[in-house]
């Protein structure tokens, strides 16, 4: 039976998997892009409102429903088309397509942005101050306590919001199929409008395992990116 | 050398941590900045390196404002060693004692190489110890790495803030051993910072006594304990001072040495015990607690010079005694 349903779905799996990982892997290199840049400038800023505001946007962000994060980057994507092209709300090949790939992707680096800002904040502002100072009282310039002591400290700590976004993304990425973006969505749906439980099955069953995988790949990734010294499971490093 | 002009040092906030501080550090020698917490005292070492800038009056090293120094340079001619140690948890010993030479550029040959004379110097063996991480060691072995890196770029001056405060008392006893040794023979010129009196008596050539900022007494040890400045100082010794004086003064100041008898019989090996001249009253008394004989064995750095009954040892200390109660 299994034979029969791989042989059946195999394709489309493999394809549909593949435009999965597609639009997880380009979503959240592009919210770590953000995100842990944007992070490391906010412990260093001198306004402090400023980290306030930026936080409280992302956790809104990640408050908006899924479903409707993703109707809004559509209905964004057309303003934007308006403003740019004229008077009419839709047409063809305007300045960007307002499905598909590219409003998926905006809403996924959006959703992703968060844990690993947050997780890249809090990593470098848990490092201890006394050791800051110490390294200071050495001689060490502000680029070399940040590469040398809070950023190698704070490794893990991002890893793991990278780790939480990657397994979110994933889920998430199954409504991409909503507006045409592709993935592993499409299978679901088509087993939703048609009534098909061997479609749904041949979505959900390779989404939830490619986040079982990713969440390994990362915690492998995370525990390699840890400085030896902080490793406390198995002891001597 | 390190002067300090007139530096008062008010902090955002308006409160006053230094007021007026005037007093020399001279070369080679420990200068303990002593006080209880608040009173300013770690306000002074971190001026030194600019961790904290004076807000009036100056600080010269060696004949330099400290402000004229690019703040990273000065940090850098000077070790730093601290309470909690600050050692680098994701670094390992070696790596650790190497951040400052590795600063300044130095060869990685002759970083390696310092790096084991280090650990030797301060009784760690290289083999065992460079490659472990800072959790893998006890306290006191923590403390030892971190004064190896302070002494990393064989800095001139070393700024020493609480470096022992944060082991137990026997490791600490044994590492302010250790750090005498030490600079018996590198001969640094030490900024210490502590909150331990004893401490202060037994590490320090000078100590500053500061209270809420102002200075109370800058004196040796020995002038602290026997003419205290004022109040203050006096409470500050309170009860110990009986203890602290008999640690200032040593068996030479209290015994008539003209009346050493001269050990012309030969002496059974091993026994009795044998005390030097220079050895505190307090070691001295503990050593006639340990010993059994009626007399002990004296000598001076050139060897045995007499011996002395533990009763005449008693007379002189009771006269000692009788003096420092009625004066």
């Amino acid at each position: 039976m299994i034979q029969q349903f791989l042989l059946r779905f195999g394709e489309d799996i493999g394809v549909h998997t593949f435009q999965h990982i597609y639009l997880t892997f380009i979503s959240l290199t592009l919210s770590a892009c953000i995100a842990i840049p944007l992070g490391i400038f906010l412990t260093k800023t001198r306004h402090k409102k400023l980290v306030g505001v930026i936080m409280n946007l992302a956790n809104i962000t990640q408050t908006i429903p899924t479903l409707a994060l993703l109707a809004l980057t559509v209905t964004l994507f057309i303003v934007v088309n308006r403003i740019a092209g004229g008077a009419e709300w839709y047409r063809e090949g305007g300045l960007i397509p307002t499905i598909g790939r590219l409003p998926a992707i905006t809403a996924l680096v959006l959703y992703a942005l968060l844990p690993i800002l947050r997780n890249t904040y809090t990593g470098i502002k848990q490092v201890d101050s006394a050791l800051l100072e110490v390294a200071r009282g050495m001689g060490m310039s502000q680029r070399q306590i940040m590469t040398q002591v809070e950023l190698p400290l704070a490794l893990p700590f991002m890893m793991a919001g990278v780790r939480i976004s990657a397994v979110w993304t994933i889920g998430i990425a199954t409504l991409c199929g909503l507006i045409g973006a592709g993935g592993l969505g499409d299978l679901i749906l088509i087993g939703l409008r048609s009534n098909r439980f061997d479609y749904l099955l041949a979505g959900t069953i390779p989404a939830a395992i490619l986040a079982l995988i990713f969440d390994g790949l990362m915690s492998l990734l995370e525990r390699w990116l840890t400085p030896i010294g902080l490793r406390t499971a198995g002891g001597i490093g | 050398m390190i002067l300090f002009e007139n530096v008062s040092k008010v902090y955002d906030g308006g409160v006053s941590a230094v007021k007026d501080l005037c007093l020399q550090i001279r070369k080679n020698e420990v200068l303990v900045f002593l006080g209880t917490s608040g009173s300013g005292k770690t306000t002074c070492i971190k001026m030194v390196n600019r961790l904290e800038e004076v807000t009036s009056g100056r600080i010269l090293v060696d004949g330099i404002d400290v402000k004229q120094y690019d703040p990273i340079t000065l940090r850098r001619k000077m070790g730093y060693a601290v309470q909690h140690i600050g050692l680098l948890p994701h670094m390992t010993v070696a790596k650790n004692i190497a951040i400052v030479p590795q600063l300044l550029h130095w060869e990685q040959d002759r970083i390696d190489h310092h790096v084991r004379e280090l650990l030797d110097i301060v009784g760690l063996f290289p083999d065992e110890f460079s490659d472990r991480y800072p959790h893998q060691l006890s306290g006191g072995q923590q403390q030892r790495v971190g004064v190896a890196r302070a002494l990393a770029a064989d800095p001139a001056i070393l700024l020493m803030d609480e470096p022992f405060g944060a082991i137990d008392p026997i490791t600490r006893y044994v590492l302010q051993d250790a750090f005498l040794n030490l600079q018996k023979s590198l001969r640094k010129t030490v900024v210490f910072v502590t909150h331990d009196i004893f401490e202060a008596v037994k590490l320090g050539d000078c100590i500053a006594l500061l209270d809420d900022g102002k200075l109370q007494q800058l004196d040796t040890p020995a002038q602290l304990i026997h003419k205290p400045a004022n109040r203050f100082v006096q409470q500050f010794l309170g009860t110990q001072r009986f203890q602290l004086m008999l640690l200032t003064r040593n068996l030479g100041e209290i015994i008539d040495t003209n009346s050493l008898k001269k050990s012309d019989e030969r002496l059974p090996e091993g026994l009795p015990a044998t005390v030097c001249l220079t050895d505190s009253i307090l070691d001295v008394l503990d050593t006639c607690k340990k010993d059994e004989s009626a007399f002990l064995v004296i000598q001076d750095d050139e060897g045995v010079v007499g011996r002395l009954e533990k009763k005449d040892i008693m007379t002189a200390l009771s006269r000692l005694l009788k003096n420092w109660v009625n004066t």
